[in-house]
């Protein structure tokens, strides 16, 4: 009993604890919890008619899905001891001994050629302390899965998953695109590749002895327009995912560079220098039609617009060193948006449109990416190093990819937005760079 | 007493009565020893002044040998005479001393003899009268004894009366109560009368036990054991209560609370935060912090079996 | 600045009939010269292009088609620009032949920004040519930001080695 007392006395004061009996009810509030991943257990699935090693594991796949988007900490599968593979057969006592908020459970069954999948997700404290009466959190079951499709399937669990406990949608099914840079026998290969969110599966849809930048996703998932050097000429062009087929859209004496897409997928944001400095234009996909959006003497580049589609944020030397400012598309109004530090550049604003993203120098002279509070004005460093670039926001804005280099070697990197997990994609042989989020595949 | 009244000084010393003769008889042969002993003591100082005479005597005159010689014998004769008168009548004395000193001797035999028979009536008498007061002591007690039997006596056929009284008192009205539970149930018939009024008698005794006890504490003593344990709750609902990565900041969502004996809760949905997955995780920091350990003091745990709880997550919850 | 500019510049031809030429890549990176301007002083230094160069040192002075800078520097040093100077002469005299010029940085910082930078510097480049009188069409200017770099290091003296310009003849 003094133990506890004492031990309330000590930590009383995180608790704002506001009681009065004057009435019949009683309020106590707290404030804050604990920061923590939430724990979820993934049993391994159980497999009908075929050899276990057959097909790829699913769990294993949203395991690795789920603790790469930083929001879980997923139980070890050594620690696993029970194996239910339907809610009936789970003993959530067992599952919440072990700290385990959510479990998921399934099976895999094959019949014929294909595969049919059943899984849920259960909800193993309200399970236990509110009773049988809950039904699963998810029940799901897919028929005619062939093997090929389990990655793929298994990623769409995922989002399905995340959603229903994070409540924002999942970013597992959607895709990545990059630049692959490859030493050969004939010199340098410069690849974009298009791949899964985890870096599987990569496909290459454009190649070029010159040198390849900045793949930007049409907000429809279609195209990808980005910046090559054919015959040492800088142009901004159009790729067809699916066809592969690729369209040069601008070829300018000059920078042609930084494409972006509005929001309706019908306007191209990029920077021409043909008239002297790099300034942002707008041009329109279909009609071709070109208008210049900023003046001036300094560098204005890495437009990026806001999620109405009202309004670009792009990098400007307009003040001296490079700094992040808005230029509103009606009025043409530029205000500064950035303030700490002598170089922030490729901006990005999140989909609430709260918080802005961008490459940061730091007092140290590190590159870093970082993410400002647009409101507050807070600048809060994402990850340090000497080489960080390329930051891009994943569709639902909770992660950052970006482009870092680890023993000289370009590799990708992501890290969620609060900062508390970074992850490195998986890397082939040569540099990966310029990674770009594809939006929600619908 | 009017004789002793004469001698107020002695009078002090001699409480009993009857010793006073001895006393008397005493003091006077004392006076009468004392007057001797001076008188004695006076003569025996003359007799001790003699030896210095015969050299008065020699300084008188000298004149012829022979008368002086015959006058020498006579003297030394005379001398002899003398001396040897003296020598008797030193006897005489020394014999008479000795008479003396054996009658004063005899004297203090019997000075002593009567003192020690002085002391030993006093300490009889102390004795005797020690006895007395302890007996009138006795009787004394012996009396306040009997008074208070007496009250005590009084009292309890007092008592007798009032628990006589009060019998009849309760007799009475469990009869007027055993009536009007008689037209009671005659008016509500044969339901489950009982099992209600059993249920009722048991609340208002229960309800009369807390209010007694309500009384008795101070209110403020129970606020602060209350509080004490809604702190101590609060802390392990927040200790369980994970924050999620990128919500939203300023949620806020209300839960009541049942605390059931067994110390698990029911939990309700109050006031929704408006997002799902925070209503969600606070309802599972309550879940997750079972058992809830009760108090002892059943007034504080009537207090704490019930409460609201109030989740607010973290200022930038990053 | 400008009279500094003329003294370094009788040095630097000095040091260079001593037979120095070709020491541009050790002088790029740590050239004294401050950002404050694009082509400073350029028209100063004519008296410094045509009979005063020999054949012997125009042949050293074209053989030299890349150009240092320092970090966040746009400017060109006075041995450089003799250097352009040369090459705007051999574009005079043969009409036909086309540069591109390239502009170059190190790896740090954003890749378009870093294109920007690159193009400021091959303008520099680009803008002595004309100022001497090369046509417009002869020249044809690119920026590679940090997407080509000739060193691969990740460190001051690759980075310094990577802040280039450099002139190629697309036609001779």
């Amino acid at each position: 009993m003094r133990i506890k007392m004492s031990m309330f006395g000590f930590m009383g004061f995180l608790v704002w604890c506001v009681a009065s009996i004057a009435n019949a009810s009683l309020y106590v509030e707290i404030t804050g919890g604990v920061a923590a991943g939430l724990p979820i257990a993934l049993v391994p699935f159980g497999i009908e008619g075929s050899d276990s090693g057959s097909v790829e594991d699913l769990s294993k796949i949203i395991k690795s899905d789920l603790e790469n988007s930083g929001q879980f900490k997923a139980l070890n599968f050594q620690a696993i001891k029970e194996f239910p593979t339907h809610q009936n057969e789970v003993h959530y006592a067992y599952w919440q001994g072990l700290g385990i908020e959510d479990l998921v459970v399934g099976r895999v069954k094959k019949t014929g050629s294909t595969f049919s999948v059943n899984f849920a997700l259960l909800d193993v404290i309200r399970q236990k302390s509110e009773g049988a009466a809950r039904s699963p959190l998810l029940a799901m079951h897919f028929d005619n899965v062939r093997p090929q499709d389990f990655r793929a399937l298994a990623h769409h669990m995922s989002d399905c998953i995340f959603e229903k406990l994070i409540g924002v949608k999942g970013i597992f099914s959607t895709r990545i695109a990059y630049v692959s840079v490859t030493e050969g026998s004939k010199g340098t290969t410069h690849t974009l590749e298009v791949a899964d969110s985890d870096g599987f599966n990569p496909k290459p849809l454009y190649r070029s002895a010159y040198p390849l930048m900045s793949p930007a996703w049409s907000p429809d998932g279609k195209r990808i327009a980005f910046v090559s050097f054919e015959k040492n000429r800088a142009g901004v062009n159009i790729a067809e995912v699916i066809s592969g087929h690729v369209e040069r859209l601008t070829q300018f004496p000059g920078i042609n560079g930084a494409p972006t897409w509005s929001p309706d997928n019908q306007t191209l944001a990029l920077v021409l220098s043909k008239d002297g400095s790099p300034k942002i234009y707008t041009i329109d996909v279909g009609s071709k039609r070109l208008s210049r959006l900023t003046e001036g003497a300094g560098i204005d580049t890495e437009p990026s617009f806001a999620p109405d589609g009202r309004s670009i944020v792009f990098t400007s030397s307009r003040g001296g060193k490079p700094q992040i400012y808005r230029v509103a598309l009606d009025s043409r109004k530029v205000e500064r948006l950035s303030f700490k530090g002598d170089y922030n550049a490729k901006p990005s604003l999140t989909p609430d449109n709260k918080k802005l993203v961008m490459l940061h120098r730091d007092e140290g002279g590190l590159f870093s990416i970082a993410v400002q509070t647009l409101n507050t004005g807070e600048l809060k460093i994402l990850t340090r190093s000497s080489l960080s670039d390329s930051p891009n926001l994943a569709p639902n804005g909770m992660m950052v990819l970006y482009g870092s280099s680890v023993g000289g070697q370009g590799v990708l990197g992501a890290v969620s937005l609060d900062g508390r997990v970074k992850i490195r994609l998986p890397s082939r042989e040569g540099n990966v760079q310029e990674p770009a989020w594809s939006p929600f595949v619908k | 007493m009017k004789r002793w009244a004469l001698h107020n000084g002695l009078a002090q010393w001699l409480t009993p009565t009857h010793y006073t003769p001895y006393f008397l008889a005493s003091v006077l042969m004392h006076v009468f020893l004392l007057v001797f002993f001076i008188f004695s003591l006076e003569t025996s100082y003359n007799n001790n002044q003699l030896p210095a005479k015969p050299g008065e005597i020699v300084q008188a005159s000298i004149v012829d040998q022979t008368k002086v010689d015959e006058e020498v014998t006579r003297i030394k004769i005379a001398e002899k005479q003398q001396s040897e008168e003296q020598a008797i009548r030193e006897k005489q004395l020394t014999q008479k001393l000795e008479q003396v000193k054996h009658a004063r001797e005899q004297e203090q035999v019997k000075l002593d003899q009567l003192k020690k028979d002085m002391a030993a009536a006093k300490q009889q008498e102390q004795e005797r009268l020690a006895e007395i007061k302890i007996f009138k002591e006795k009787e004394q007690k012996q009396l306040e004894d009997l008074k208070q039997e007496k009250e005590i006596e009084k009292k309890k056929l007092a008592a007798l009366d009032d628990q006589r009284q009060a019998e009849q008192d309760r007799a009475k009205v469990m009869r007027q109560e055993r009536e009007k539970e008689e037209k009671k149930k005659n008016e509500a018939k044969r339901k489950s009368m009982e099992a209600k009024q059993l249920a009722a008698a048991k609340a208002a005794k229960d309800a009369a036990i807390l209010a007694e006890r309500a009384a008795v504490e101070s209110q403020g003593r129970i606020t602060g054991e209350v509080q004490k344990v809604l702190g101590i709750w609060a802390e392990k609902i927040k200790s369980n209560k994970r924050e999620a990565f990128g919500l939203a900041t300023d949620l806020y969502c209300k839960l009541a609370i049942n605390v059931l004996p067994d110390g698990n809760v029911k939990v309700r949905l109050l006031q929704s935060s408006g997002n799902a997955i925070y209503d969600d995780l606070s309802i599972k920091a309550v879940y997750k912090s079972e058992p809830f350990e009760l108090p002892e003091d059943p007034l504080v745990r009537e207090q704490i079996k019930s409460f609201e709880l109030g989740l607010r997550n973290d200022e930038g919850a990053e | 600045m400008r009279t500094k500019v003329k003294v370094l510049g009788s040095v630097v031809l000095s040091l260079l009939l001593l037979g120095l030429v070709g020491c541009g890549a050790k002088k790029g990176s740590s050239s004294g010269y401050d950002a404050d301007g694009d082509v400073v002083g350029v028209n100063d230094t004519v008296r410094f292009y045509g009979s005063d160069i020999s054949p012997a040192d125009e042949k050293g002075l074209l053989a030299k088609r890349t150009y240092y800078f320092g970090y966040d520097g746009f400017d060109v040093s006075d041995e450089d620009t003799l250097s352009i100077y040369a090459h705007a002469k051999r574009l005079l005299n043969g009409k036909r032949a086309h540069v591109r010029v390239e502009g170059h940085t190190d790896e740090r910082g954003s890749r378009e920004y870093n294109v920007a930078l690159g193009e400021r510097r091959a303008n520099a480049v680009a803008n002595i040519l004309m100022l001497k009188g090369v046509p417009q069409d002869q020249i044809s200017v690119v920026s590679y930001g940090k997407e080509k770099p000739a060193v691969a290091g990740h460190n001051e003296s690759s980075w310094s080695q990577n802040r280039r310009v450099v002139i190629i003849y697309e036609v001779e």
